[in-house]
Formats: structure tokens, sequence, C-alpha cells
């Protein structure tokens, strides 16, 4: 017996590689720990065995409780086959390039992707100056002006960490133009320029003060007459009411409210602890399948055997039920009058 | 005669969602949930506006997707199941509610609805884009079109050419179910950068929307403020939205919607009540959900919530629609003092707003129609079609980039949690336009398979999958779907480059997504 028990405790050995030495050659320690379980010892019939194998398993019950019973898998939709084919995305593609995009007047989006041979090619340049250098951006401020490189207006460098791949440029001006190269620049000054995005152009962040005025009629599109605002002031006054003092408002966003928004929000609980309880009741029965039954004068549904399940939710309070039954020729009626009452006491 | 004008603009946009591969699918609720509580409760308030020969005027947008999904089969038909199994739970509902008059009042109030709506559904065979049409063709509905999948324009623009099939797709869609040409667009999330004009201008639209600050900071500065349309250098009209009456509705805080009497979004039965009772209700896995039958008021800040009384709710709305048409006559009465034309107040809402999120609120809709028509002077509905007629002569700004999102910029688009996408989004953008360059004139099979290319990339520009992202509900879903979109289209892209195509596959994604069935992928030359 204690050899048999010792076994099993071997078996669970095994699972560490280190002790695979003591198998089957039991330990001083195990045979004492076993010879001080007599309940182990009594396991002779295999029932009893089986029922001592699942006791050992913590946390699982020996049976599955009735409210957990698994319901029938049903059969996968045969288009499943293809689930494969919907890995097929791409982290990256294989290019060197950056792309900026404008977020607002102040903040600008650029990603980019590198490939190592784009690096290689920076080694070769650079030379020994490779191993020093860091990993840069460049932005250019260009409005206005036909971009070669050289001629922005001002630049500024923002160094990157490794293994980025995107960045937010916060820009100080707003309604300019940008471009960002992506290059590699020693400490030298040398710069590798691995790719040069395209340009892009952020908006105004307030009311212009630009107030000439243009006329367009839509009947001849393309002949425009000019109104030079003479009157400038008595525009600028005229306009004041109409503008207001109220910028855009941010809750009048759709952020807030969008069919999208929702379903889940969760509103801000009074208390820590809360308790809510109801009650029903449930009127069943059965009758001939053929019958008319009603409750209070209104008809029950009869399933095709005849029996009928409907439920109320209950106050407190008497409530009334009166079931009657009729049979399909009409000869014969019963009825039951059920009298409840609820009564709820809360203790706080 | 009026002194100005007001139009109103509802946005009814829902992404594409259809998985003929699941027989009950979460997601899809949405769509059914927005045909049954805003879509046709909305077409009831126009029908009795009709019946009763309230003259009125409504702009709607019905986006691409939506239409194709009103217009979907297999759609149409889990539509009908959706309503008769509501019919079902309300009958259900007014006998376990017999012992509880102030309950049982909603569920017969529930009960009669849905069988109207049900009834209403049928009338116009399932497809209820047939009844939008009869309003548009009444005169008192412009419908208006969007982007072809309400993908994000202005952080598309790096390759112009998606921007362009975007509004081209866009546009044919509406041809082909509404029958005519769009005379505007509401942009996706009221998304503009300078230049797309050009892209709506050959496309044949002549009007679209900016929020407030699209226009108050356009160059010029525009004389009427958002209170006149502008003219884009090109001559596509520029609306822009009036703050004060959005705020009145949308805004969570003082908005109309918050009222105590109006009906609680959050309680609802699938939540509320016994498991085993309300799962042939909910979710086929047995997951609650909403179903759309909710008994309580919203009461007050706090958990607890009294019965719902459809009555008192009924006099709130009458009593909210009289305060928005008094703030109205006197807005107009203010500025048409300083204008030398009649202004119009433009109030554009998400369609959802009206009957899904605000009960009441197609209530609130059918009351305002009723009382600008019958009780006052000061200004009348119009569309922005009419409004343009009227004034043909409008000044010449150039509108600032702007869209009606959190800050007014794209920051809810581009952001940390959904930035990612744009790398491939561009890609794959510049991999379609690649190869329909490269095959012209493509026939057979691979013209189907460019085709489906076309259509998965749209479908993956939905801007609704950055938006969910960023609000972090469902983002799950959300994710698997770019993806899905992005792999089928990489392996599309791959199976054409290697001269191989997998025809079952194909058949089967081109039954699974089926957005536009018509399109051209020489949208994108």
């Amino acid at each position: 017996m204690v050899k048999k028990n010792s076994e099993s405790k071997n078996k669970k050995v095994k699972a560490l590689p280190a002790k695979k030495v003591n198998a089957g050659k039991p330990s001083k320690k195990t045979v004492k720990k076993a010879a001080s379980r007599p309940v182990r010892k009594k396991a002779k019939t295999p029932a009893l065995k089986k029922i001592l194998k699942k006791t050992l398993l913590p946390g699982v019950p020996a049976e599955i409780p009735v409210l957990e019973r698994k319901e029938e898998k049903k059969p996968l939709h045969p288009s499943h086959i293809y689930d494969k084919y919907d890995t097929m995305f791409q982290d990256s593609y294989g290019e060197t390039g950056i792309v900026l995009l404008p977020r607002d007047p102040y903040w600008l989006f650029a990603y980019w992707e590198v490939t190592p041979a784009s690096i290689e090619q920076a080694k070769k340049v650079l030379g020994n100056d490779f191993n020093s250098s860091k990993t840069i951006l460049r932005v250019y401020e260009i409005t206005n002006i036909i971009f070669n490189g050289r001629n922005a207006h001002s630049s500024f460098d923002i160094i990157l960490e490794n293994l980025l791949r995107s960045w937010y440029i916060n820009v100080p001006l707003s309604e300019k133009n940008w471009i960002v190269d992506i290059g590699i620049l020693a400490p030298s000054g040398k710069y590798f320029l691995l790719s040069r995005s395209n340009a892009v152009a952020t908006p105004a962040d307030s009311i212009s003060n630009t107030d000439y005025e243009e006329w367009m009629d839509s009947a001849e599109s393309w002949k425009m007459y000019t109104t030079r605002a003479g009157a400038n002031s008595k525009n600028r006054a005229g306009t004041c009411g109409i503008y207001g003092a109220e910028d855009r408002a941010f809750e009048a966003s759709s952020a807030g409210v969008s069919s999208l928004a929702g379903p889940v929000r969760f509103e801000n609980k009074a208390s820590a602890f809360w308790l809510k309880a109801g009650t029903e009741i449930i009127v069943y029965g059965a009758t001939e399948p053929d019958a008319r039954v009603t409750i209070n004068g209104n008809p029950v549904r009869l399933n095709a055997d005849g029996s009928f399940s409907t439920r109320f939710a209950l106050t407190d309070g008497l409530h009334l039920l009166d079931i009657s039954g009729r049979s399909a020729s009409g000869n014969y009626k019963k009825t039951f009058k059920l009298r409840v009452t609820q009564e709820t006491y809360k203790e706080e | 005669m009026p002194k100005g004008y007001l139009a109103l603009v509802l946005h009814a946009h829902l992404p594409y969602i259809r998985h003929p591969e699941h027989e009950d699918f979460l997601e899809e609720d949405w769509f059914f949930e927005a045909i049954f509580e805003t879509y046709i409760p909305l077409l009831l308030v126009y029908e009795r506006l009709v019946e009763d020969g309230v003259d009125f005027r409504i702009t709607m947008s019905l986006t691409p997707p939506l239409i194709n999904m009103l217009a979907d089969p297999l759609l149409q038909d889990r539509a009908l199941k959706h309503i008769e199994k509501l019919v079902q739970l309300s009958e259900k509902e007014m006998r376990r509610t017999e012992f509880e008059p102030h309950f049982n009042n909603v569920a017969k109030m529930y009960n009669w609805k849905f069988n109207e709506y049900r009834a209403y559904f049928l009338k116009y065979n399932k497809n209820i884009v047939n009844w939008f049409k009869k309003f548009s063709d009444l005169g008192k509905l412009e419908i208006i079109t969007c982007g072809a999948t309400h993908g994000y324009l202005p952080l598309m623009r790096v390759n112009e050419k998606a921007v362009h099939a975007q509004i081209k797709v866009a546009v044919s869609c509406h041809k082909k179910h509404l029958g005519k040409q769009p005379n505007g667009i509401w942009l996706p999330e009221c998304a503009y950068y300078p230049g797309v004009e050009n892209i709506l201008k050959e496309n044949g639209i002549k009007f679209f929307f900016v929020d407030s600050h699209g226009l108050n900071y356009a160059k010029p500065r525009p004389r009427y403020g958002v209170f006149a349309p502008v003219f884009t250098r090109n001559g596509t009209a520029a609306f822009a939205r009036d703050i004060e009456s959005s705020k009145q509705v949308w805004s969570a805080k003082e908005g109309y919607p918050g009222d105590f009497y109006y009906r609680e979004f959050y309680r609802d039965v699938g939540f509320d009540l016994d498991y085993e009772y309300i799962k042939p209700f909910i979710n086929a896995d047995g997951l609650r959900t909403f179903t759309g039958m909710k008994y309580y008021r919203i009461t007050g800040s706090s958990d607890y919530k009294e019965a719902y009384d459809p009555l008192i709710a009924g006099h709130k709305a009458a009593e909210h629609a009289g305060n928005f048409l008094f703030n109205r006559e006197k807005q107009v009465e203010h500025l048409a003092k300083g204008m030398d034309r009649k202004p119009i107040i433009v109030a554009p809402y998400d369609a959802e707003l009206y009957g899904h999120w605000w009960y009441e609120g197609p209530q609130f809709l059918d009351f305002f129609l009723r009382k600008v028509f019958f009780d006052q002077d000061v200004f009348k509905t119009i569309t922005p079609s009419e409004y343009l007629k009227e004034y043909p002569t409008n000044q010449v700004c150039a509108p600032c980039e702007s869209s009606w999102g959190y800050k007014g910029t794209h920051e809810v688009w581009l952001e940390g949690s959904n930035d990612w996408l744009y790398r491939h989004l561009h890609k794959a953008a510049d991999r379609m336009c690649g190869l329909a360059e490269r095959f012209p004139n493509a026939h057979g099979t691979l013209r189907r398979a460019l085709n489906q290319m076309a259509r998965e990339l749209l479908l993956a520009q939905a801007s609704d999958w950055a938006f969910i992202m960023k609000t972090k509900t469902n983002v799950g879903y959300a994710i698997n779907e770019t993806k899905d979109h992005l792999s089928r289209f990489t392996k599309l892209y791959e199976d054409i480059n290697n001269n191989c195509i997998d025809l079952p596959w194909l058949n089967w994604i081109e039954y699974k997504d089926n957005i536009f069935p018509e399109i051209d992928y020489r949208a994108y030359l």
C-alpha cells in the first residue's frame, strides 16, 4: 500500500525534471507522509480511488454543478475554413518612407518605415560616424515657398529613440506649411536623409483678420465681383453680433452623443453597496390541449401538450388570480381563485 | 413673409455590419435598433405631418453603408425577426406586469408601437429606403449623401484618388437607390479639408456642411458668420452649423434629452429581468443585451428610478418644442436685423439621437414642425438647395479645416489608440490605385477580384472603427473588422499579383462583404 502511494507521489515529482533521479525509488519523506495519511490506505476499491484522485486536484469540483451545464456546441459555419485568410494583416511593407498628417493647428503626426537596406546604405555613407549618430526627425516650415531642402523659413530636429514608428510633432505656429525628414545625424553634423515626407498645411485657430469681400453668383460661377471693403469699420460692426462672443462649444460636439458611443455607460453609484430584489409569481398548469384557459379574463396560450405557464411581477399587497378553463365543446368549465399576498420589510 | 430660415439636418449613418456566418451577431443589433427606434418613428412623424397637411422641410443624409444595409435581404429578414420578437416580448410583458399598472401602461404602449412598426416595415417590403424616397419625391425631405463608407477624408488625402473613390461610389449608390443625383453631401464626421470641394464638384455635388469654426475661421472672414452659406472658390457652397441650436439638443447637461421625465436609456428589461425569462429575447449566446423595452424615466442623477409615464413625457416634448421654437424666433429676429438677406440657421444632429438615445425625440420634432407651421411667421424650415435657389449670390471664402468631433479637429480620429490605422489604409489605397492602373480594362474573375478589393478597402476606411477605438467601446470588434478587411484586401492583392485567384474564397467573400454590388474598381483610376 505504501508503495502504491509513493508511486503516485513520484508521478508528481516527474513533472520536475531536476528530480527525475528519484523516480521509482521512494524517498523517506514520501513514505513518511503517506504513512501519516490513513485515509489513503483504505483506497482499495477502484471507485474510491477515483474519488481520491479527484479530491487530490484542487479547484476541480467532483461534479459539474447543474447551473453550469454546458450546452451542445453549435456546428461552425462552413465559412470558418476561410478564417485563416483573415490573418494576412501586414505589419510593415518593406519600403522606406515617411508620411505626414496634420491633426490640428499645432500638432502633426508622422509615421514611417525604415528598411534594413536603408540603414546599410547610411552605414556606408556615414562610415565610422554611424555608430555615434542618432535618428532624427527634421521639421521644416515651408509656407509659401517651393522647398528644395535648403530654403525653409526655419527648421528644428527631434531626436528619436530606437524602434519608434510614429511621432506627434508639436509645431509653434498655426496656418503654416510643413515638411518632415527622417534622417540620421552624426555628431560631426553629417546628415543622411532616409526619406522626406509630403507637405501639409495646418489650419487656423482663430477668426481671420482678413475682411476683404468677394461675392460669387452660382449662376455664373466663374464671374466674381469683388467689393473692396471700403466701409471696413462698418462691416466689422455689423458682423460682431453675428459671430457672437462665443467660440466653439466643446460639449456640443458629436463625440458625446453618437450612435456608437454607447451602449455601456455606468452611472455613478450613490453608495458602495447595493441590493435589488424582485418577486415574480409563476402560474402554471395543464389541461386538454384544445381547451381555452384564461387568467383574469385574458386568454393564455397553451403549449402543444396542453400545459401553460405565465408569470407576473409581484408587488406588495393582495392579488387576485382567477384561472378558468373551458373545454373545447364549451360544456365543461373549471375555475380556481387564487389569493396571493406579498409583504416586504426592509431592515437596514 | 418669414424673416429667416431653419435647416434641420439629420445625419443617419451606421457602419456596414453584416455577418451571415453568425446566426445572431451582437453588433448587428445597432442596425435593428436604429430601424425600429429611430428611422421608422421618424418616418411615421413625416407620414403624419403630410397627412395633416403640415408643410415642413428636413435634410437627411442617408449614408451609403446604411442604404446598403437597408436594402440587403438578409438583414431585412433579420430585422423582421427582431421586431417580431419584440412584439412577442411586449405581449409577455403586458401579462407579467398586470399587477403594476404604471408598468403595464408602458408595456401596452410598446406593444402598440411594435405592432405598428412591424406593419409599416412590411408595408414597404422591408426596404424603408423607399419610404424615405417617398418624402424626397414629395419635396419635404432633401436626402443627401456621404462618403461611400464614412471614410475620414482629411486623413485620407495623401492619396486623393482614395477620396475621389469615396465620393464617386457614394454618388452612384445614391442614384441607384434614390433615383437621383444628390445635391449635397454630409462630409463624414463633418470633416472638411481645403481642396475636397474640387472632388465634390467633379461628382456634381453643390453643397456641403462644416462645423461652426469651419466658417468662423474662414478666409476672408465671412460677413454673415455661420448664418449664410459661402462659396468656395469653385462655386461649391458651404453651410455651417449653428452652435446655439445644437447645444440645446445635443448637450448632455443642458440639453432637452436629459429631462427627468424622459425615458431612461440604461434601464432595460434585458438587464433587469430574470435570466431564464428574458433569455429568448437577448443575444443567442446568452449575453444580456438591450431589448428596447425600458420602463423607467430618468428621474434624477441617482440610481433611484421611477416608472416612465408616456403621457407626461409627451407633454414635456411639447413644452421643449415650444421652447425651441421660441428661441429660434428670437434668434432669427435678432440676426435678420443685421443682414441684407434672410439668415439660415443650420442645426445638424445624428439621426440616432432622435428615438434611439432620446426616446421622445421624434415626438419633439413632430410638435416642433407643427408649431413652426401653425403658430408663427418669423421663420420657415428650408432645405439647403432651396436656400441656394433663393440666394444664388454668396460670398467667396476658403473654409477652415475642421470636424465636428471633440475640439473640432481631427484629434478623435488620430490619436494613440487609432493612429496605427493610417499606415495600412494609405498603403492599401496606393496598392488599389496601382492595380487599377495596371488593369484598366479587366474582365471576368480578375474584374471581380479588383471590385472586391475596392469593397474591402472602402470597408476598412470607415471612420467608425477609429471612433470606436477612441471611445473604448467594442474596441476588439473595431480592430478585428479593420484587420479582417485589410487581410482580405491583402490576399486579393497577392492573389492578383501571383495571377492565381482563389475562386471559392472569392465567392464567399463577395457574398459576405457584399456592400455596393454595382461597384466599379475603376473609381480608383
